[in-house]
């Protein structure tokens, strides 16, 4: 492939998304076909080094956007480009190429992980299909990936049920780290893990990072993890981004009516404050209560229905108001910020 | 000071595993009053959730079993040597219950109307004998509940069956079947874990207004230091099986003093600032068959030196009143400040994180 030369060119970019949508067609029982649109015209690049965050609540469409870009399922519409070449018109190797420079790590490795191999036998395997450590070098180098992961050598020998849920993400990290990746897509990678566990788990993508020079794109919907390990930050609601920006200004300043109701909503630990830190529920909550969403807008903006912005009127019902750039690096999609 | 509501003392519950006898609940102490909101925080297996269960005795025995000296008394009467029938007549009654995914205590067949009107009435006919509300009065007052707990045209939802709602809409289902008792107290199990961080917000809003119109007392019990320090007015942290620190939430996360709590509170990330790291507690969480002798957080304690060996009681009382720790360091204070602690050290030399004002 053009390899490093064709992303220098390309101003860092290593993996890149435009207009990608994908749409799921639901037949009901009844044979009336109905169409889902889990992701919509979703663009945006992820640059060597740094860390894009993606995040949103529970079906936002966080997690369908990072199996179009791994390839895992087709675009509806749209394209994924991986250092400037297009994943549907790629040749086969340039595919396998792809499939090994950009790895994906789960909430769960457990589920992921041979219950009957051993650690050790599972990352040989790896390396043996991608030739990527001749025989009599492949205990060195599993050796050398359970210690870049923070497990000693003795790992190898044991199975994954043997280990806890913290050591296990450090096994399915190694495993991802085993090919050579420049790209990790980390999928809620500590959300199954205690406050102690994640920290450590953490601190260790921090460490490699910086170490081996990957990119990540990290899913989480805990804004406080977020916070701690990305650079620039989207934030999606119903499969479309509605703001994105460094992730410093992000938090800060967050535009997007949205944006500002989800981090006004994370309970912070400090300080507590008055007495009685929740506020009753009436007119100084951040947003009227779920159910009170309207269905499927068509037209509009659509966190109308739950949005709070003090300007909001008829207009914001006429069109989908616009991703714009509202200053360099900075996006928003409301007619009224 | 309001009289204490539930008062749990000495409680142990073990279960036989393969592994062995997992000590699961090893000897904790403590009580709730009337109308207060009392958080039980910790991390998975340290027995946060068998403690609540154990009140209610709904765990299985065997495996489980609740040891000869544990006590838990409601309002002065002893709950662990009640009969079945007394025990059923305080859950749901004097007692109420959430859970962290209401589907799995929700029943699919019922509608969410029948569900909490069914509540409402057993729990009628317990407490002033059947047949003195019919159907048609249940059904009302069960409306006038799902509309109290926030779900939009109770008449009309009242038809619904629990998988047509939202995980959100299904949590104010169950606040509203667990409250229409008026119980004085509620155990809330996670009742947020699983929820959207706009959700969850809603519905801490919703239970913290029922909690001050009703009286009711809350024992919560989470994983999240952030709902603890915005809901609770005490807090108990427990590791390994025990309760390691209790204090006021104000004292609790200015001046956190066992290193547990410390350690927790610094791992935490923060929402305004980008650390350069995170502070971690090494190593992992002990299993409860086989918990480390002595002090059982020694392992991964950053204080810890030879006296720890010994078994530190919970009598400890810390700075401030009304709080107690499970650590030698009350002892000797300067070993603390002569220690590395958890986290990295800003240049100046303090440690950096939440520890300080």
């Amino acid at each position: 492939m053009g390899g490093r030369a064709a992303s220098e060119r390309n101003g860092g970019v290593l993996l890149e998304a435009e207009g990608l949508s994908r749409h799921y067609a639901s037949s009901g029982l009844w044979g009336a076909e109905r169409k889902t649109a889990a992701v919509q015209d979703v663009s945006l690049r992820i640059l060597r080094g740094e860390t894009l965050a993606l995040v949103g609540e529970s079906g936002c469409g966080k997690s369908t956007t990072a199996r179009l870009l791994l390839g895992l399922e087709p675009p509806t519409s749209g394209t994924v480009r991986y250092r400037g070449r297009d994943l549907g018109s790629m040749s086969r190797t340039d595919l396998l190429e792809f499939r090994r420079r950009v790895q994906l790590v789960f909430q769960d490795p457990f589920g992921s992980l041979n219950p009957r191999m051993t650690v050790g036998g599972m990352l040989g395997e790896v390396l043996s299909v991608h030739a990527l450590a001749a025989r009599e070098e492949r205990g060195k180098r599993i050796t050398e990936l359970l210690g870049l992961v923070g497990l000693g050598p003795e790992a190898a020998e044991r199975y994954p049920h043997e280990f806890s849920g913290g050591q296990r993400q450090r096994i399915g990290i190694a495993r991802a780290l085993a090919v050579e990746p420049d790209v990790i897509v980390a999928d809620e990678p500590v959300s199954a893990l205690d406050v102690s566990i994640q920290a450590q788990v953490l601190n260790l993508l921090g460490d490699l990072q910086k170490r081996l020079g990957l990119s990540y794109l990290f899913i989480a919907h805990d804004l406080a993890v977020v916070r701690q390990v990305a650079d620039r930050v989207a934030v999606m609601y119903m499969g479309r981004i509605v703001e994105a920006s460094d992730a410093a200004t992000l938090y800060h300043e967050p535009l997007h009516p949205y944006t500002r109701s989800l981090l006004a909503a994370v309970p912070r630990p400090w300080p507590p404050s008055e007495k009685r830190r929740v506020p009753r529920e009436g007119a100084d909550s951040p947003e009227p209560r779920e159910g009170a969403d309207p269905p499927d807008r068509s037209t509009g903006c659509p966190y109308l229905g739950r949005c709070r912005h003090p300007a909001r009127d008829e207009e914001c019902s006429l069109a989908l108001p616009l991703l714009e750039e509202r200053s360099p690096g900075r996006w928003v999609r409301c007619i009224k910020t | 000071m309001p009289s204490p509501l539930i008062q749990i003392r000495d409680l142990r519950t073990y279960f036989a595993t393969d592994r062995g006898e997992a000590r699961a609940v090893d000897g904790i102490s403590f009580e709730v009053r009337e109308g207060e909101t009392v958080a039980l925080v910790g991390e998975s297996g340290c027995g946060k959730s068998v403690t609540a269960l154990s009140i209610l005795r709904l765990l299985p025995e065997p495996p489980g079993r609740l040891l000869a000296g544990s006590s838990v008394r409601l309002r002065g009467e002893e709950l662990t040597s009640a009969a079945e029938s007394r025990l059923r007549e305080v859950r749901g009654g004097e007692i109420s219950m959430i859970f962290q995914e209401p589907m799995t205590s929700l029943n699919p067949v019922f509608t969410i109307g029948q569900q909490v009107s069914e509540a409402i009435r057993e729990h009628e006919a317990m407490s002033t004998g059947p047949g003195e509300r019919g159907g048609a009065a249940a059904r009302r007052a069960a409306i006038e509940w799902l509309d109290r707990v926030g779900i939009p045209d109770p008449e009309d939802r009242y038809g619904y069956y629990p998988h047509q709602l939202s995980g959100g809409m299904r949590q104010r289902v169950m606040i509203a079947m667990a409250l229409s008792t008026r119980p004085a107290l509620l155990i809330a199990d996670e009742p947020t874990t699983a929820l959207d961080v706009t959700v969850q917000r809603q519905i801490l809003e919703l239970l913290a207004s029922l909690q001050t119109e009703l009286g009711t007392a809350v024992l919560l019990i989470t994983h999240d230091l952030g709902i603890v320090a915005q809901v609770a007015d005490r807090v108990l942290v427990m590791y390994a099986g025990q309760i390691v620190e209790e204090a006021s939430v104000e004292a609790l996360f200015r001046a956190p003093q066992h290193p547990y709590t410390e350690g927790l509170l610094q791992a935490v990330p923060d929402l305004e600032e980008r650390r350069e790291r995170l502070a971690e507690i090494p190593g992992n969480v002990p299993r409860a068959t086989a918990w480390p002798t002595g002090c059982r957080f020694r392992p991964r304690c950053p204080y810890a030196w030879s006296r720890c060996r010994d078994v530190p009681d919970l009598g400890r009382s810390g700075p401030a009143e009304g709080s107690s720790v499970r650590c030698w360091l009350t002892d000797e204070p300067e070993r603390r400040r002569s220690g590395s602690g958890f986290g990295p050290r800003s240049p100046d030399g303090r440690r950096e994180g939440v520890g300080e004002s």
